[in-house]
């Protein structure tokens, strides 16, 4: 089942409250609404599954009329906005594929996440990650959920730094 | 996970513009807008625009940049292209001046300053002593366009930091 912030970020009514004319005005946009956190914290919990994601775009892009932009790129960047400050195979492997995309119809998704990577490779390139487990897993197929923070490779030995963003990774035992 | 839109994308569409230097100005015409689009807009004007005056319906080509930069031919989308005709085109920030039909409105997240919006000023009004100037804008690259007051635009909610820029010289 879809979660209920997936279905509010592809209404209309919150694509009337985003309006933005350039992929870095919606980014900004998108960065300051309440719905982010909501599916982050939703993805960081489990409950924003890969696979409810992968539905979720297989949605969008199968009710696509084809006239026009593809018309639920807001949906999409802001899932790009989500999975910006998220490290796991799925945040990576979304903003990756959507920043692909090289169609003038989905300029404005595409062009968010092409600027999400930019933002996560400088944070990547400038920090050390460290986690620790959270919850364990009773048997196979079970998720594995590691929560952490960054500090400057420059100060390796630093505390965690105030108002820094945690990261929580989950990793599937097969 | 878009594999057959990765596959079926057509490559962007673009027209050669410069700055005036001769710097190129990256850019991409933007299509026409679809059912839900024009919808989309009809709703931002239901829901902010009550005192916009409606100047043109939902079209497509361009955004707000590229109608204030290049002649409402092709959307500019990214915001160095138009810090670079800032530069290249001699425009400068009024500080102290008041803005005069002509000049341009940005609009600016007044926490990053990161560019959000641009727009046209068309006539200026006297109330008392103070200048409320009015401006076109194009809302994103698939509304219409629209007349209003600068302070009646989509971000009521934003904290805004709102810049007028002219291409006239110095007094």
């Amino acid at each position: 089942m879809i979660p209920e912030l997936l279905d509010r970020i592809a209404s209309i009514d919150f694509e009337a409250e985003v309006v933005a004319s350039t992929p870095g005005a919606l980014r900004l946009i998108l960065r300051r609404r309440p719905e982010v956190p909501g599916l982050r914290r939703q993805y960081d919990q489990g409950t924003l599954s890969e696979e409810i994601v992968k539905t979720f775009v297989a949605r969008l892009l199968k009710d696509d009329p084809g006239d026009g932009s593809f018309p639920c790129q807001v949906a999409l960047a802001t899932l790009a906005v989500v999975f910006e400050e998220r490290f796991g195979r799925l945040p990576t492997e979304y903003l990756e594929d959507l920043a692909r995309i090289r169609s003038p119809r989905f300029f404005m998704a595409s062009g968010v996440a092409r600027l999400c990577l930019r933002h996560r490779n400088r944070y990547d390139a400038n920090y050390r990650r460290r986690f620790q487990l959270v919850t364990t897993p009773d048997g196979g197929g079970e998720v594995i959920t590691f929560t952490g923070y960054a500090t400057p490779l420059n100060r390796p030995h630093m505390c965690r730094p105030p108002g820094t963003p945690s990261i929580t990774v989950h990793i599937r035992v097969a | 996970m878009f594999e057959e839109v990765i596959l079926l994308g057509a490559p962007d569409r673009s027209i050669a513009l410069e700055t005036r230097r001769g710097r190129p100005i990256r850019n991409v015409q933007t299509p026409e807008p679809g059912k839900r689009e024009r919808a989309r807009y009809e709703l931002i004007r239901k829901k902010y625009g009550s005192a916009w005056s409606h100047r043109k319906p939902a079209c497509g080509f361009y955004n707000c940049f590229g109608m204030v930069f290049a002649s409402r031919r092709t959307s500019i989308l990214e915001e160095e292209m138009v810090e670079r005709v800032l530069t290249d085109d001699g425009y400068r920030l009024l500080v102290g001046e008041e803005p005069v039909p002509g000049d341009l409105v940005l609009y600016r997240d007044g926490l990053t300053g990161g560019l959000l919006h641009a727009a046209m000023v068309l006539r200026c009004e006297r109330m008392g002593n103070a200048s409320i100037p009015f401006a076109l804008s194009k809302w994103n690259d698939s509304a219409g366009e629209d007349m209003h007051h600068v302070q009646h635009h989509c971000w009521r909610d934003f904290d805004l930091k709102l810049e007028y820029w002219t291409d006239r010289p110095q007094p």
